[in-house]
């Protein structure tokens, strides 16, 4: 504030001693050029206007600077709480006004690609949601830019999206390529499951087909951080699951050795949030086996 | 003294000794359906080809296993999981100079009727003998039967199959007539080594192998790495030799801090082309990825060439995650690679289900062999 105070000092000294104000005028008014005349007395007049405005844009910055120094320290935590504070989002306007001016003198700064400026803000998100959790309280010091793309962050993920409808289409290939056709598949539970999308193949178990590899494969190509990644095998079954947060769908692939040399492919997704069951796949296991026949006849 | 003695023996008597164990194949859930008065649970189980049996009981006492997260702690993962399906976990011991089967199931309902557990089918055959033990009893009697079980929904019954003891001579069984379980001539390999969890871990020592050295940064052209052109490959030299044995032989060593594989390759030509790519990776049967961390002394995700002669025996040596101790088998997933042209170029990939204790048993068939000239 001293700096303030100075400026006003300085501006109280140029001002000029006026005994007689009418005098003052009259003396001002007759040195005045004609308005007709050479424009330097113009000009003259525009170098004036500038400097008041100079010194007012100035005090503008310092109390800004000083606004924003304040809110640094006092409101860490706040710069993410809802707009509804009034004064707030003035001050927020009047950081990024001041951000743009600062932005345009940064005219010849080296600036970052696209891609590092988003993982770096990414990682700063990180950072901060991180630091709030764990309520630890550090004396942010953020670049003001921060503030001004706050609502361009982009959320990314620790790990790379993997889709899990490639496995569904990589079956879909894989009994293309072999000339297997997908079974009709008419069930229903009263688990509410029936939103679900169920497919099933059914292969002949040959060795040169090796499905039991060839999906091993498929699914060991994600990652075992992948939502809702499960997955067991044994000799006479495999099993895996993933959820897709994006679309959000679960998804549930089966093959089983039935005892008659072939194989039943059953995969099945539906939404997250709706009632999961494997009904129709027992249901389909048991008319493939004939369970359902041979009971009967007991 | 003689009591302390003989309470040792009996503690001794009294130990579990874990032949194999498995999270098991997962069955869907049966439908749940509820009693609006009595707010209780019901279910009743799968269809079996069991039908034929038509004696039936309602089980008392049956044992919960409160154990069951601890004996399969990524069990965890399918317990998160929507519950559409059921684990069918198996375990097999010896308690008390007997085998017994302990075939787990976690109660979909409070009342869950139509299960069906053993018969005169069930047995367990040595593989190398063909000596059949078959069953002795089940705790509780659901022998030939079908039968009724009541318990809180989600406690995991511990339904108990007994057999003679194995001898410890046995290495692989199958086990048949569990077939709620998976188990119509289900191979196991049985853990001799393993006594419950108080003996020390049986690790092996850190394999000493010849390392292979550059001798060429490319084979023709000083151009940057391109898979496609065969001249831009590396050439190595001095790789760890071996006595003859089956091309692709394998031999596993396990340490705590990592997983050891070697591969023995037959030398066709002066110069042999190989890649190792870094997704290669072993899988256990409940999901778990160990990754590959390096191929000794050689490049990865790379092809290059290994100098040496036309009927050298070569091993190299991937190293991986550690294994955890208890793995009786394992899964090598090589999966299919992006093409490239090159003379006999194979880019599909493979996937070998091994057995660990056979594995380790081939460690004395890497013992480096130099090369023996005669002229």
């Amino acid at each position: 504030m001293n700096k303030i105070d100075d400026i006003f000092e300085g501006l109280k000294g140029q001002k000029p001693t006026i005994s007689n104000p009418v005098e003052l005028t009259n003396r001002i008014m007759d040195s005045l050029p004609d308005i007709s005349e050479t424009t330097e007395s113009g000009k003259a007049r525009v170098v004036k206007i500038n400097w008041w405005a100079a010194v007012a844009a100035t005090l503008l910055i310092i109390i800004c600077i000083g606004a924003i120094w304040i809110f640094d320290n006092e409101q860490s935590e706040s710069q993410l709480i809802a707009s509804s504070d009034a004064a707030i989002v003035d001050l927020k306007t009047a950081i990024q006004e001041v951000g743009s001016q600062l932005n345009s003198v940064e005219v010849n700064t080296p600036r970052p690609t696209q891609e590092s400026v988003t993982a770096i803000r990414t990682q700063e998100l990180v950072q901060d949601t991180l630091q709030q959790t764990s309520e630890i309280h550090v004396n942010k010091r953020q670049p003001i830019q921060n503030l001004h793309y706050a609502s361009n962050i982009i959320q990314e993920d620790t790990i790379a999206y993997q889709d899990p409808a490639r496995m569904d289409e990589f079956i879909a290939k894989l009994a293309e390529f072999n000339k297997v056709y997908p079974l009709p598949i008419n069930c229903s539970s009263d688990l509410g499951d029936s939103i679900g999308v169920s497919i099933a193949y059914v292969f002949e178990d040959k060795p040169r087909f090796d499905l039991f590899a060839r999906l091993l494969q498929a699914a060991c190509w994600y990652d075992t951080k992948t939502p809702g990644y499960l997955l067991n095998f044994s000799r006479r079954q495999f099993f895996f699951s993933l959820k897709d947060m994006y679309k959000g769908e679960k998804y549930i692939w089966i093959m089983e050795q039935l005892m008659d040399g072939r194989i039943l492919i059953f995969s099945t997704h539906s939404p997250i949030e709706a009632p999961a069951s494997l009904i129709c796949y027992q249901k389909l296991l048991e008319q493939l086996t004939n369970t359902d026949n041979i009971i009967s006849q007991f | 003294m003689m009591s302390l003695l003989t309470l040792t023996a009996f503690a001794l008597q009294a130990q579990t000794k874990e032949y194999a164990k498995s999270i098991g194949m997962f069955v869907s859930r049966p439908e749940v359906k509820s009693d609006k008065d009595t707010k209780m649970t019901s279910a009743i189980w799968h269809k079996s080809n069991m039908a034929w049996i038509k004696d039936h009981c309602e089980t008392k006492n049956v044992a919960i296993e409160k154990d069951y997260l601890k004996l399969f702690p990524e069990i965890v993962n399918v317990l998160q999981n929507d519950q559409s399906y059921i684990p069918m976990s198996w375990r097999l011991t010896e308690e008390k100079d007997e085998t017994v089967l302990h075939c787990y199931l976690r109660m979909p309902a409070d009342k869950v009727s139509n299960l069906f557990l053993t018969s005169e089918e069930t047995c367990l055959v040595d593989q190398e003998t063909g000596a059949q033990y078959r069953i002795r009893r089940t705790e509780p009697d659901t022998f030939c039967k079908h039968f009724t079980v009541k318990a809180r929904k989600g406690d995991v019954l511990d339904l108990k199959i007994f057999f003679a003891p194995l001898p410890e001579t046995t290495k692989d069984i199958r086990i048949y007539g569990v077939s709620n379980w998976g188990m119509m001539g289900m191979p196991v390999t049985i853990r001799q080594q393993v006594f419950g969890t108080w003996q020390p871990l049986n690790y092996d020592t850190i394999p000493e192998f010849h390392k292979s050295r550059l001798l060429k940064e490319h084979m023709y052209e000083n151009k940057p790495y391109d898979r496609q052109d065969w001249n831009t490959w590396k050439v190595m030299t001095d790789a760890h030799l071996i006595k003859p044995l089956q091309d692709e032989t394998m031999a596993l060593w396990r340490t705590p801090e990592a997983t050891y594989l070697a591969i023995g390759c037959e030398q066709n030509w002066t110069r042999e082309y190989w890649e190792f790519r870094k997704d290669i990776k072993l899988l256990d049967e409940t999901g778990h990825q160990y990754k590959l961390r390096e191929i000794q002394g050689l490049p990865i995700d790379e092809l290059f060439f290994m100098e040496g002669m036309a009927g050298d025996y070569v091993a190299y040596v991937l190293v991986f995650d550690p294994i955890p101790f208890s793995a009786s088998t394992i899964t090598y997933i090589e999966p299919a690679g992006e093409p490239f042209r090159a003379w006999g170029a194979n880019w599909s990939g493979k996937v070998l289900t091994l057995n660990i204790q056979q594995l380790r048993d081939n460690q004395r068939l890497f013992m480096y062999h130099p090369r023996v000239i005669v002229k």
